[in-house]
C-alpha cells in the first residue's frame, strides 16, 4: 500500500500517460485507437478531470480530423464517443462547440443560408436538449444582425421571425428582435417624428406579437406625440 | 514531472608502472586511504559470492600481516630474506620448493657479483658494477614492458622497471650499497615508473635498472649531446619507497594483469591489490586500481542484467571506501537499473520491497524513499520509447 501522496502522484502519472497515448494516436490518425485508450483510462479513473479533459480534447480533435474525411464518419465516431462515456457532459459539450464553430465560420464569411443548412448536418453531435436551439439561434441572430448593419431593419425582423417559428422555446431570437425594433425606432424618436416612430413600434409588434416592451414604447410615443 | 535522466556509469582505469627516468628523493605525504586493513578485506572476500577467492597461503599471509605490522612500529630494517620472499610471493611463486630453487639461483647471482664487485673501490664503482653484471647475466634478454615478476627474470632474462629495480635492489643491498626505491605513480594518460636511488653518502646516484646506461643516469643526461627519446615519468611526482614498496609494485603490476585478462580475474586482481597494501600501506596506485575492481564491475555485471551481484560488489568497494565517488556514482546507478528491471518485471510487491532494500542501502537518495517514483519512471520511460502497450497502464 502506498502512502496517499506516492499513490496520487501515480495515479496522474499513469493517466498522464494514457493522455499521451491518446494524442499519438490521434495525431496518426487513429480516433479510434486513440477512444480504446481513452476507455481504459475511464474505467480505472472515471470522475479523473484530466481523464474527462482527454475525453473532450479526443472528441473536438476527432470531429475536426473525421469531418474531412465524411460528415457521416464524423457522426459515426461522436455516436461511439458518447456511447463509451455516457455519463461524461464533455462530450456533449465538445459535440455542440464543434457543431458551433463551424457555423460562427460560416457566419463569418455570410453564408448565413449553408450555415442554417449545416444544422442539420451536425445534428448528431447536437444530443443534448437545447444544444440544436441554441447554435441555430446563433445563426439566425448573425443573420439578422448583418442585416440590421445594413439598416434592412423589416428583413432583419423577418428573419428573427423566421428563427422564433423555428425554435420558439430560445429567448436569445426573441430579446434581441424587440432590441432591432428599439434600434429602428431610434432615428425618428431622436428627430422626435412620433409618428414614425409608432409605425416601426406597430410593425414590430405585427412581426414580433404582444411584446410587452414594445407596447409600452409604442405607448411613449403616442404621448409624446399628444403633447407636441 | 522531470524526464528521467539517463545514468552515468563512472569507469576507473587501472594503473601500471613502467619506462624512463626522473629523480625524486622528498616522501609525499601518503597515507593508507581504506577503511579496513588489508587482509581483513581479503578474508571478506569470500562473502562476496562472485566466485573463488584465491588461496592465500599461510606462508605469505603471514609475512603479510608481518608487513603490516610494521606501519604501527617505528621504521626497521627488513631482513633480506623477507624482502626476496615478498618479491617471490607478489611474483606468483607461493609454493616453499619453487622458491627455495629461486634462492638457489639467486645465491649463485649474489656469489657473481660479489666477485665482480670485489675490487671496486666506492660504491658508485660496485653500483655500476652490478648494473653491468645483471645485464650481461640474468638481465641480458631486454625490456619487456609488462613483465613485472622477479622469478620471471631469473627464467627469461627479461625485465621491466619494476622487475629490474627488484632485482638491483636485490643484489646491489647484498654487496653492501644502500639504496633507496622510488615510485612514480601512472596517471589515466602516462604509465607509471619505478627506479633506485643509490645513497652515497651525502649524494644520491640516480640508477634506471632497465638500462646499463644508466647507472648514475641524472649526471650522463648533463653531458653534451645526451638526448632522451621518449616519454619521460616527472620524478618530482614520485616519492621513496622501501623494499617492500617494491614488492608491493609487483604485486600490483600482476594485479593489473589479472584485471586485464579475458575474461577479467577481479578476485585474483584484487588479492594482489591488497597484499600490494600490506606491503607498502601509502601505495595509492594499489589503492586505486583495488577500486578500480569493483567499481567497474558493477557495470560489468549489470550489462549481463547480474543486478544483484553488482550493487553487491559496489556495496562491498564502499565497506572499506565509503567515500570513493566513483564508488558512490556506480552503486547508485546499480541500484536505479536494478529497480527499472525490477518493475518492469512486473511482479509489483518484489519492486516495492527492493526499493525499500535499496531507499537502506543508499539512505541518502529520496528517490529510494518513493517507491511511486519507480513506477512513475518506468511509465515515462515506456512513453518515451512509445511503448504504449506495456503493462504498466
Amino acid at each position: 500500500m502506498l502512502p496517499k501522496a506516492e499513490a496520487k502522484a501515480l495515479s496522474a502519472a499513469r493517466i498522464s500517460i494514457f493522455r499521451q497515448w491518446s494524442q499519438e494516436l490521434l495525431d496518426k490518425p487513429d480516433a479510434d485507437g486513440s477512444l480504446k485508450v481513452l476507455a481504459r483510462a475511464y474505467t480505472l479513473a472515471p470522475t479523473d478531470a484530466e481523464v474527462v479533459a482527454g475525453i473532450a480534447y479526443h472528441t473536438q480533435q476527432a470531429l475536426a480530423a473525421l469531418e474531412k474525411t465524411s460528415a457521416s464518419a464524423m457522426a459515426d465516431h461522436y455516436a461511439a464517443v458518447a456511447k463509451q462515456f455516457p455519463k461524461v457532459d464533455a462530450v456533449a459539450e465538445a459535440g455542440k462547440a464543434h457543431a458551433a464553430r463551424a457555423l460562427d465560420k460560416l457566419a463569418d464569411d455570410k453564408k448565413f443560408k449553408e450555415a442554417l443548412a449545416a444544422v442539420g448536418t451536425y445534428r448528431p453531435l447536437l444530443a443534448k436538449s437545447g444544444h440544436e436551439a441554441e447554435v441555430a439561434e446563433m445563426v439566425y441572430d448573425r443573420w439578422a444582425r448583418s442585416l440590421t448593419a445594413d439598416e434592412k431593419w423589416a428583413d432583419a425582423l423577418a428573419k428573427y421571425k423566421e428563427g422564433i417559428k423555428a425554435y420558439p422555446t430560445g429567448k436569445l431570437l426573441r430579446n434581441n428582435a424587440v432590441a432591432v425594433v428599439d434600434e429602428w425606432a431610434e432615428a425618428a424618436t431622436k428627430k422626435r417624428d412620433w409618428d414614425a416612430a409608432i409605425a416601426v413600434y406597430k410593425t414590430g409588434l405585427d412581426v414580433l406579437g404582444n411584446e410587452e416592451h414594445l407596447q409600452g414604447n409604442k405607448a411613449y410615443c403616442e404621448r409624446m406625440k399628444e403633447k407636441k | 514531472m522531470n524526464h528521467p535522466t539517463r545514468p552515468r556509469w563512472f569507469a576507473v582505469l587501472v594503473v601500471v608502472a613502467c619506462v624512463t627516468s626522473a629523480r625524486a628523493d622528498k616522501p609525499a605525504d601518503r597515507k593508507y586511504e581504506l577503511d579496513a586493513p588489508p587482509l581483513t578485506i581479503f578474508d571478506r572476500l569470500e562473502g562476496l559470492k562472485l566466485g573463488d577467492v584465491p588461496r592465500l597461503p599461510d606462508d605469505e599471509r603471514k609475512l603479510l600481516l608481518a608487513a603490516w605490522g610494521r606501519k604501527e612500529q617505528p621504521p626497521a630494517e627488513v631482513e633480506a630474506d623477507v624482502i626476496f620472499d615478498a618479491m617471490l610471493f607478489a611474483s606468483g611463486v607461493e609454493e616453499a620448493e619453487p622458491r627455495r630453487k629461486y634462492r638457489e639461483r639467486f645465491d649463485a647471482l649474489l656469489a657473481d657479483a660479489k666477485a665482480a664487485v670485489k675490487d671496486a673501490k666506492t660504491d658508485r664503482d660496485r653500483g655500476e658494477g652490478v648494473m653491468n653484471l645483471l645485464h650481461a647475466t640474468v638481465m641480458k634478454k631486454g625490456y619487456e614492458g609488462t613483465q613485472t615478476s622477479l622469478a620471471a627474470v631469473f627464467d627469461t632474462g627479461t625485465y621491466n622497471c619494476v622487475s629490474a629495480s627488484a632485482m638491483y635492489y636485490l643484489v646491489a643491498s647484498r654487496v653492501g650499497l644502500k639504496l633507496q626505491g622510488i615510485s612514480i605513480p601512472g596517471s589515466e594518460y602516462q604509465p607509471g615508473h619505478a627506479s633506485l636511488d643509490l645513497i652515497d653518502g651525502p649524494d644520491r646516484v640516480q640508477i634506471e635498472p632497465t638500462n646499463p646506461d644508466r647507472f648514475d643516469w641524472a649526471a650522463k643526461l648533463k653531458r653534451p649531446g645526451v638526448q632522451v627519446i621518449g616519454v619521460v615519468p616527472d620524478r618530482e611526482k614520485g616519492h621513496a619507497v622501501d623494499a617492500l614498496g617494491i614488492a608491493a609494485m609487483i604485486y600490483s603490476n600482476r594485479g593489473v594483469a589479472l584485471a586485464q585478462e579475458k575474461p577479467a580475474r577481479r578476485l585474483a586482481a584484487a588479492r594482489c591489490y591488497l597484499a600490494a597494501l600490506a606491503l607498502d600501506p601509502t601505495d595509492g596506485t594499489a589503492s586505486k586500481n583495488l577500486l578500480s575492481v569493483f567499481v567497474n564491475w558493477g557495470p560489468d555485471l549489470m550489462a549481463d542484467k547480474k543486478y544483484e551481484d553488482a550493487v553487491r560488489a559496489l556495496a562491498f568497494g564502499l565497506s572499506f571506501a565509503p567515500k570513493a565517488k566513483a564508488l558512490q556514482n556506480n552503486h547508485h546507478v546499480a541500484w536505479e537499473k536494478y529497480l527499472d528491471a525490477a518493475v518492469d518485471a512486473g511482479d509489483d510487491p518484489a519492486a516495492v520491497a527492493l526499493i525499500a532494500r535499496a531507499a537502506k542501502a543508499v539512505p541518502t537518495e529520496k528517490d529510494f524513499r518513493n517507491s511511486a517514483h519507480w513506477f512513475i519512471r518506468a511509465g515515462q520511460r515506456h512513453a518515451q520509447a512509445k511503448d504504449w502497450a506495456c503493462r504498466w497502464p
